[in-house]
């Protein structure tokens, strides 16, 4: 039984993702006051604000978080700005603390959820069936300081460059097929 | 008919790619060289002046050269890589000396002389860090009226080099690039985006050992040095990254354009030095520049192959 955490923004497509979860035999959505010392997954498809907050307060969950499943972010293209997308721009500062924390993040970035119908059921999928998805180990960073970066999601996956760490997961490809057969079947 | 050849000022700081794109440059009969202005940044600015003395002396190309300022505009310079160029900014084979002596004249001043001098209009080609232009714009901003257009080696789109987000030769001087890319003069960015698909492979290198000539007995070597590190990093050779600044001037069918607008990040703690580049029009900003997005690789070799083949007609 896998046991995750939402943090969702209100919107239809959530509304659709939350419904599909709770179908979900293999799937317990828990409440973060109601976890004790087990593992969790955390899915965000919003602001980080809320993620950010648990992470400075209860801080000792972070070790029992396996990954957090971010729908969000962007390879390069932004949609906010050029290079900003619309759910880290909401809360460039606390998208930085979840992204320089030691948590591992998976990022399911615009440069993949652009095509798809409804992205709020990309972690979902993620969470069924994780080989449909073509990703790489890299560094992720959030610009809070720049003029017109403000907001970006700097990875190293295409630099000579490489940060230190490579804590994240970036979705690179995701076979369209096989994803929308996994979503007929939830 | 023969077309108006392009005048241009090669500003580089050579550097084995600036060093092959001013060898093409000169073997193509579209351009007409007008001076050479060396900049900070591969190496520093003596040590780049002295490498253009000596690519001149190499392939007979007698213009005035100088040297530019020592650093950035405002800030301070970045410790040059010793690891890509060598020591000198440009090592492997030994190259003639110098036969024209350095004008008394630094970059900025020369570039003004060449510009006011000038009955027609000029484009500089940029393959370095953009100090020296952007401190001519500042100067002289109206001298624009005869600047043709810049055609720059700097910046990446969609990524950096020397950092996540920037480029080497704009994170060096993102001040100056900042002026530039707000001049409102016509601008083609040759970035990572293009030229690191630019590649020569260890197999074109054997073509180029083929041809008999002095120049080409330097660019393979040159080649030899620079994939080296290349090679080291997962490339299957060398980019030749300046070269596009040049080839997309005389050659602009091979390459992929697009037009946009383009803004560099003068803070940022990740992101200092990139070109943030408006592909999507997010912004209701008119396009400042045209990006090289991608380039026929085939033929990239290949005119620069028939250009080191020039250097045999000559003797």
């Amino acid at each position: 039984m896998k046991k995750v955490f939402l943090s969702l923004e209100k919107s239809k497509d959530n509304d659709q993702l939350l419904s599909l979860i709770k179908k979900q035999a293999d799937i317990q959505i828990v409440d973060i006051d109601d976890i004790k010392d087990e593992k969790f997954t955390v899915i965000v498809n919003g602001p980080l604000t809320q993620l950010a907050d648990i992470l400075m307060t209860r801080y000792k969950l972070i070790d029992q978080i396996e990954e957090v499943l971010f729908v969000g972010g962007t390879d390069a293209y932004g949609d906010v700005t050029p290079v900003a997308e619309k759910n880290v721009y909401a809360d460039v500062f606390s998208a930085q603390q979840v992204f320089i924390s030691t948590v591992k993040i998976v990022m399911f970035g615009l440069n993949v959820t652009r095509n798809l119908k409804n992205r709020a059921l990309a972690p979902l999928v993620y969470l069924k069936d994780p080989s449909i998805f073509v990703t790489d180990e890299c560094g992720i960073y959030v610009e809070t300081k720049g003029k017109v970066t403000y907001g970006k999601t700097v990875t190293d996956v295409y630099s000579d460059f490489q940060f230190e760490e490579h804590h994240c997961e970036i979705v690179l490809d995701i076979n369209k097929e096989r994803f929308n057969t996994i979503i007929k079947s939830l | 008919m023969i077309k108006k050849p392009i005048n241009v000022i090669l500003d580089g700081d050579p550097g084995h790619d600036d060093a092959i794109a001013w060898v093409v440059a000169k073997a193509s009969p579209e351009f007409n060289i007008l001076a050479c202005t060396a900049v900070n940044g591969n190496c520093s600015a003596a040590k780049a002046a002295y490498n253009s003395q000596r690519i001149c002396a190499l392939i007979d190309l007698n213009v005035p050269i100088a040297k530019g300022q020592d650093k950035p505009l405002v800030i301070e310079s970045l410790k040059a890589p010793t690891n890509i160029h060598g020591e000198s900014g440009l090592d492997g084979p030994e190259l003639p000396l110098p036969e024209r002596e350095l004008e008394d004249l630094t970059a900025v001043e020369l570039m003004i002389k060449i510009l006011e001098e000038s009955k027609e209009k000029v484009t500089i080609v940029a393959t370095g860090p953009l100090t020296n232009v952007g401190a001519l714009l500042l100067v002289r901003p109206d001298l624009k009226e005869k600047i043709e257009q810049i055609s720059i080696m700097g910046g990446g789109i969609k990524h950096g080099n020397w950092t996540a987000a920037a480029e080497f030769n704009i994170l060096i001087d993102p001040d100056s690039a900042d002026i530039v890319f707000k001049s409102g003069l016509p601008i083609f960015m040759a970035g990572l985006d293009v030229t690191e698909k630019a590649l020569v492979t260890p197999k074109d290198v054997e073509e180029i050992k083929q041809i008999d000539n002095p120049v080409a007995e330097i660019v393979w070597q040159w080649l030899e040095f620079f994939y080296q590190f290349h090679l080291t990093i997962g490339y299957p050779g060398a980019p030749i990254h300046d070269l596009c600044a040049v080839l997309v001037l005389n050659h602009p069918e091979i390459f992929d354009l697009k037009e946009m607008y383009v803004e560099i990040e003068t803070a940022g703690e990740y992101t200092k030095g990139a070109t943030i580049g408006d592909i999507n029009n997010i912004t209701a900003n008119k396009p400042n520049a045209t990006v090289l997005m991608d380039v026929d690789r085939e033929k990239f070799v290949e005119y620069m192959v028939e250009a080191i083949k020039c250097y045999s007609e000559v003797n």
